[in-house]
């Protein structure tokens, strides 16, 4: 391949000034000591966390109802939905025990396995689900040593919703019955912050 | 014949037959509950209303027929009647209809195992109102205990009355009544006599909603994961047509494939079972759960059955046939094996030049569930095994010899049923799927597939030949028997081979005598499609 060499000029300024480029230095100086007076707007992340919004789609848990149960009946809606195929269930009697009057719950899942690694995120599953037995919290730092440790069962599930709950009791209303009713007021609108540490200046 | 026109399609309507099944001839679907053509005609849920014209209210499609008018009276000049099934008149019945329906069901869809093939949930997105107006508390009764493996769950019921009729005019046994008046109506079984008989099993398959639930199957799977595969019952010689349903899942955390037939249904055939299947060969699994399944190849070493490979296995096979010589050996075919199967055994045999023979079918009793209203009664055969005349007809035979068989010096069993080894003969070969009497004396076992994981023929009592289809795969080692006979036959030298089970049919048909009349194409469609092919 042959070398074609094509000579430029570099454009040189009108005047000395222009040629130490001085001024555009100055103005790019200026920029940066005008933020160091501004409020910063990154976090020491581990020390200091974002407040995230409660419709954020992190981890998944599963809901408990006012008697402790899962309030999960094993219809398979969300797996079903899952276009990751992430989510497996076994459904079993759950006997008399769990008998209520009305609300008639004789089936309940054994098996409710998530492989969090497969999953994406999507939150089908929450929507698909007809029993709110199904949610997304905000825990989003998930790491693990084995690949295993990734598929989340039942009963590991089920403590992610008491840990969200001790961290958010008003999340624990939400869950009582009162999801509609939040829903419409303030619920999704204000995100609280005062709970976080205010960032540290330079 | 009369002609009627409904929406906008022509149709012959023969005498006495109804409305509904003359406008499933032409593609248009009206939804019905309480109809079936087996059973005698109630018209009493209603959801089947057409607007017919010059009639004064909506006429239930199940249940009106149509007569000739005399000629100058015909509607719009040629026809007998002219039906509307979906203008607004209809939509408005249909929709109030469910409205009723709807008004106590309890909507315990996440936990009602109905749910993906229910009527109700069908129709109620098709023509329903979407929403209750029902202000007052829903009434909901307690589920009931029916029999030994029938749930009823009162409150998913719509009364259409469908199982009350069956044990009337189909199983005759009439446990099943309706009981209280008005919206108190439930269906009952009277005290101390529960739906207890052989055919209970088909009143799920009838509910088209929930509300008959069979304890066998309850909560084992979501219908819509089930895969369908055609198949032929094994429970006995009368051959019933049958459904599988199977469903492969994955282990998250073994990351395999595990399958598994969750259920048998009857499939269609007026000239084999019509709609039913008795409760034997609907259950016919539960049995095989209870029992072991051999997963490997065996071998006896030092008196001990010890795990084997198949090439270790396939070769004591042949060196043992060989070293007995040609007068010493019997193969003995079996009634529960398919006809390709048996009629491989027989190549085989033949290249031997070893004897064979047919073990003998568990003979039960014969039960038969006749009604004045039914036409056609059903029998449940006393032969039970699916294939006797088959293997009889693939291998050459006449009747079963297997008591002088057995004094042989070398046996070869296909499977282990009904065999009964008075004094073990030398070499006992025994191509099975279950440990039993028989496998535990065997000194060779090779695993073979049950029916559900391979393909084949059955022949029936009647001489029809039925295929059945492999809906999920041998377990562990195992493989289909005509396999197994590929797998022998080149071990010992016989340069025979088949791609497929269609193929050994394919030549099964074109030399055994009592296969001549067996019509390839229908069995297997793939050869008709291939002689096309060749022809283009």
């Amino acid at each position: 391949m042959a070398v074609s060499v094509k000579n430029i000029t570099v454009p040189r300024g009108k005047n000395w000034v222009d040629n130490t480029y001085i001024i555009p230095v100055i103005k790019g100086l200026i920029i940066t000591l005008r933020h160091m007076f501004k409020k910063p707007i990154v976090l020491y992340y581990p020390e200091n966390k974002k407040v995230l919004p409660p419709n954020y789609r992190g981890l998944h848990m599963l809901t408990r109802d006012e008697q402790g149960r899962e309030k999960c009946v094993a219809c398979e809606m969300c797996s079903t939905a899952c276009p990751a195929d992430c989510i497996r269930i076994v459904a079993n009697d759950s006997g008399d025990v769990w008998k209520d009057n009305f609300e008639n719950r004789e089936k309940h899942p054994i098996v409710f396995e998530i492989d969090e690694l497969r999953c994406i995120f999507c939150g089908m599953c929450v929507e698909a689900c007809p029993e709110d037995a199904i949610d997304m919290t905000d825990m989003h730092n998930l790491a693990d040593y084995t690949r295993q440790d990734f598929i989340y069962d039942k009963e590991r599930l089920l403590g992610v919703y008491d840990e969200y709950i001790k961290r958010h009791p008003d999340h624990a209303k939400r869950r009582d019955g009162e999801f509609k009713a939040m829903k419409n007021s303030s619920y999704f609108s204000v995100v609280s912050v005062e709970n976080a540490k205010k960032p540290g200046g330079h | 014949m009369a002609l009627i026109k409904i929406d906008d399609q022509e149709v012959e309507i023969a005498k006495g037959e109804v409305v509904i099944n003359a406008a499933k001839r032409v593609g248009i679907d009206i939804p019905f509950y309480c109809y079936h053509p087996g059973m005698k005609i109630v018209a009493s849920c209603r959801m089947c209303l057409v607007d017919m014209v010059g009639m004064p209210k909506l006429m239930p499609a199940c249940s009106t027929t149509v007569g000739e008018l005399p000629p100058g009276k015909k509607l719009e000049e040629k026809y007998d009647a002219v039906i509307y099934t979906d203008n607004d008149k209809v939509k408005t019945a249909r929709r109030a209809v469910l409205e009723f329906l709807l008004l106590n069901h309890p909507i315990d869809c996440p936990i009602c195992d109905k749910a993906g093939e229910c009527k109700l949930q069908d129709y109620s997105y098709e023509h329903g109102n979407h929403e209750s107006r029902l202000i007052d508390p829903k009434r909901i009764p307690e589920k009931k205990d029916l029999g030994p493996s029938i749930y009823l769950y009162t409150s998913r019921c719509i009364m259409c009355s469908r199982c009350v009729r069956f044990t009337e005019e189909i199983s005759g046994t009439e446990e099943l009544k309706v009981t209280h008046r008005g919206w108190h109506a439930e269906i009952s079984v009277s005290p101390g006599k529960p739906l207890d008989n052989k055919m209970m099993g088909n009143v799920v398959d009838l509910c088209p909603v929930g509300c008959l639930i069979d304890k066998h199957e309850k909560f084992e799977g979501r219908v819509w994961n089930f895969v369908q595969t055609e198949s032929i019952c094994p429970g006995c010689s009368k051959g019933c047509n049958t459904v599988l349903d199977t469903m492969k899942h994955q282990k998250l955390n073994l990351e395999e494939l595990v399958d598994t037939v969750y259920r048998i249904r009857p499939r269609e055939n007026m000239d084999v079972n019509q709609w039913w299947i008795c409760d034997d060969g609907r259950y016919h699994l539960e049995g095989d759960k209870k029992k072991t399944r051999i997963l490997v190849p065996h071998l006896r070493e030092n008196g001990a059955l010890t795990e084997t490979t198949w090439f270790s296995a396939v070769a004591a096979v042949s060196e043992k046939i060989k070293s007995a010589g040609a007068g010493q050996v019997v193969f003995i075919g079996s009634p529960y094996a398919s006809n390709e199967e048996n009629y491989l055994l027989g190549k085989l045999a033949k290249g031997l030049n070893a004897a064979t023979d047919v073990s003998k079918p568990i003979f039960g009793d014969t039960q038969t569930f006749k009604t004045d209203m039914n036409k056609y009664p059903f029998t449940i055969e006393s032969e039970k095994a699916p294939n006797f005349h088959g293997a009889k007809n693939a291998l050459g035979l006449t009747d079963s010899k297997i008591d002088q068989s057995l004094s042989k010096k070398v046996v070869v069993l296909l499977g282990s049923h009904n065999v009964d080894l008075k004094s073990k003969p030398e070499t006992l070969i025994v191509i099975g799927s279950f440990e039993d009497a028989v496998t535990k004396q065997a000194d060779i076992i090779l695993p073979a597939a049950l029916f559900t994981e391979t393909s084949g023929t059955y022949t029936n009592k009647d001489g029809l030949v039925q295929k059945f289809n492999k809906a999920i795969n041998p377990p562990g080692d195992s493989k289909a028997i005509w396999q197994i006979m590929i797998n022998l036959a080149q071990a010992s030298g016989q340069d025979w081979y088949y791609e497929t089970v269609g193929d050994v049919a394919k030549e099964m048909i074109q030399s055994v005598g009592g296969f001549k009349s067996v019509d390839l194409g229908t069995l297997y469609p793939h050869f008709v499609l291939q002689d096309e092919q060749v022809v283009a």
